[in-house]
């Protein structure tokens, strides 16, 4: 059993510095809990104050309702995984295993057990003589996970652990980490700025920016129904497009199309009349068919083929429609919205292409504070 | 991953270069030495010959200094108060270090300014005032008369060599010693120290020499064999004869007392070389 369980923790450094802002939630017993966010969010620093490394200024930290207050790093049995590994360099592998159970004063029969069983579990048995400067990225990483299995702790906490492999590797020790917390069904918190990992590791994932955390959910929840802009721009890759739109009795307007509202559709939106920041998903752009009418229609700027699918840019056309204030800044940086369609479309750069999309498929944000817009049932 | 770039072979004309200048000042710097070794070998009577190689070889210098009851006396001063000198300088200096690099407190980088303020002070200026102090305190003429400034003036040094150690090494080892179980004593002793090693050790050698080789403090504040030493020791060497000049067992004494800081340095160069911290992290 071990559940953790955060209230109004804050984190104020001497320079004033607000790294963690009142965060409040909790881990439940078994659970992957994924902390998700752009770099400089907070993240570590809140791992930090779980395990004990940094205490916080604000809120309070408890491990199954007992307070953490005061409680140091090495009584709160709890293991982590470093960005760096922080494998002792001195060390062997076997040594850098057993430590922590030397610390913990184990007979060294036992020590001896431990780490040939962590080393069997973990394939890295061959290793055990080596220092870790004789390892690969990979094997290092799983040094790493070995170090925190072998104690058995209550929580896992893990500070980017994939971050420093490559692309293949990571893919491969993600699923590799799914199966050994499944395996040991340790609570385990985990540290991430890629959304790919959080979506597919966590079982629930709280999105932070600024040392705030923006919402917390199932990474189904998050990518059905995000709370505000950041969210919705952050989960999913390609990322969601926002477009400016007006809210009028009974239509839509966005910049390539007029979309009639009946008074059922219009009800269930909700929102005031006025300018709306719209946010679509590249993957609900469709191509027209014989059931599906299009929508609006726009020049293709750029195509990026792929294989299994195909990310097509495209040209709305000059619009007359205002940029409201918190979309100006976020759509800077990559003005086109893209599409990603059927890699079977043949589609070239310059040509016209006609677009479909459903109503449903539409997120409606406050134009000023970029919350999402609360749908009526 | 690890291995070095391969470095391309420099041409002949830069190569030669640089092993001319090698040379060139192996030779300046070691020709003193030879002179001293040549000189210690030398019978009494070749002296004065003005030949580097001696005709014939004699150890009757070195039996006379042995011979000479202060002589090894001043040994066992010298290696004594070097060592406990050493050991207090560079425990203190670590724990210093690491309070520096490693914790939060005002004043951090004052404490280094004041260290190096200490550095800059001329040991000359110490020296009168330190002989009145001793005699009223009843350090003069003792160890730890000598101990206490070489440990003072020597820390500045010992503190910064190994701050500057410190601060290259990954602070996430220590923290991952404290979430593995480990004390903050625990996590400095087991994850920092082992790393930190080369620098300890480079600090101590140079606090060692500098307590080896100093003749300021240990002639003015030392009167008798109880505390004198080595460097202080040779002045006190006379020949056999009022005629004589005592050169040819200065000579050998002087020898004898380079061997140690030789060996000394020989023994620990691996360990200050050694980079010892690869695969620490990413690499």
């Amino acid at each position: 059993m071990a559940e953790i369980t955060l209230e109004r923790v804050s984190k104020q450094f001497a320079d004033g510095a607000t790294a963690v802002r009142e965060a409040t939630f909790t881990v439940h017993d078994g659970e992957r809990f994924i902390l998700v966010g752009p770099s400089g969010c907070g993240k570590s620093t809140l791992l930090n104050l779980i395990v004990g490394l940094e205490e916080p200024t604000g809120g309070e930290i408890r491990l199954d309702g007992r307070s953490l207050r005061g409680v140091d790093p090495k009584d709160r049995d709890m293991a982590m995984v470093f960005q760096s590994y922080a494998l002792y360099p001195h060390l062997s592998v076997g040594e850098n295993l057993a430590f922590p159970l030397k610390l913990a004063g184990l007979p060294a029969p036992e020590i001896a057990a431990r780490v040939a069983e962590t080393a069997r579990l973990l394939v890295i048995t061959d290793l055990l003589g080596r220092k870790p400067a004789n390892l690969s990225g990979g094997q290092r990483q799983r040094v790493a996970m070995g170090r925190a299995i072998v104690r058995r702790p209550k929580v896992f906490l893990l500070d980017e652990p994939l971050s420093n492999l490559d692309a293949q590797l990571r893919t491969l020790m993600r699923a590799e980490l799914i199966r050994l917390q499944q395996r040991l069904g340790t609570t385990t918190l985990y540290v991430t700025h890629d959304q790919t990992e959080a979506m597919t590791l966590g079982d629930r994932v709280a999105i932070m920016r600024g040392g705030a955390i923006e919402q917390i959910g199932t990474p189904r929840e998050l990518y059905h129904r995000p709370a505000n802009l950041f969210v919705a721009g952050f989960i999913g890759a390609p990322a969601m497009n926002f477009l400016p739109g007006r809210l009028t009795a009974d239509r839509l307007v966005l910049p390539m199309a007029e979309l009639p509202l009946d008074s059922a559709q219009r009800a269930r939106i909700g929102g005031a009349n006025g300018p709306v920041i719209v946010g679509l998903r590249p993957e609900q752009l469709e191509l027209p068919s014989s059931d599906r009418a299009a929508v609006f229609d726009c020049t293709v700027d750029l195509v990026e083929w792929l294989g299994a699918e195909v990310f097509v840019h495209l040209d709305l056309g000059p619009s007359t429609l205002a940029l409201p204030p918190a979309l100006a800044q976020l759509t800077a940086d990559r003005p086109r919205p893209i599409a990603r369609l059927d890699p079977a479309a043949a589609v070239t750069a310059g040509q016209r292409l006609s677009l479909t999309f459903e109503l449903s498929a539409l997120h409606l944000f406050h134009p000023d504070t970029g919350a999402r817009l609360p749908e009526r049932a | 991953m690890s291995g070095r770039p391969r470095i391309a072979r420099p041409p002949l004309t830069e190569w030669l270069f640089w092993r001319f200048t090698v040379v060139v000042v192996v030779c300046y710097a070691l020709l003193p030495v030879a002179w001293l070794l040549s000189l210690s070998l030398k019978p009494a009577g070749d002296l004065a010959d003005g030949r580097l190689f001696p005709r014939t070889l004699s150890l009757e210098h070195y039996a006379a200094v042995f011979h000479d009851p202060q002589f090894p006396a001043a040994l066992v001063n010298s290696l004594g108060i070097g060592l406990i000198a050493t050991l207090i300088s560079v425990a203190i200096a670590t724990l210093a270090a690491y309070a520096i690099v490693r914790l939060r407190f005002p004043g951090r980088r004052l404490v280094l300014v004041a260290a190096l303020a200490v550095a800059m002070f001329p040991p000359i200026a110490i020296v009168g005032p330190l002989f009145d102090l001793w005699r009223g305190l009843g350090l003069f003429d003792t160890w730890a008369g000598l101990i206490i400034p070489y440990m003072t003036l020597t820390l500045p040094l010992a503190i910064w060599t190994i701050t500057a150690f410190f601060r290259a090494l990954p602070w996430e080892l220590e923290r991952a010693a404290r979430v593995d179980g480990a004390t903050r004593l625990g996590a400095f002793r087991l994850a920092l120290l082992p790393l930190a090693a080369p620098g300890v050790f480079a600090s101590a050698i140079l606090v060692f020499i500098f307590a080896w080789n100093d003749f300021l403090f240990a002639a003015c504040l030392t009167s008798t064999g109880a505390s004198r030493t080595v460097p202080v020791a040779i002045t006190f060497f006379t020949g056999s004869s009022r005629f004589e000049q005592p050169i040819g067992a200065i000579a050998a004494a002087s020898v004898v007392v380079t061997i140690p800081v030789v060996l000394l340095i020989l023994l620990f160069q691996r360990r200050i070389v050694a980079g010892l911290t690869g695969g620490a992290v990413k690499g």
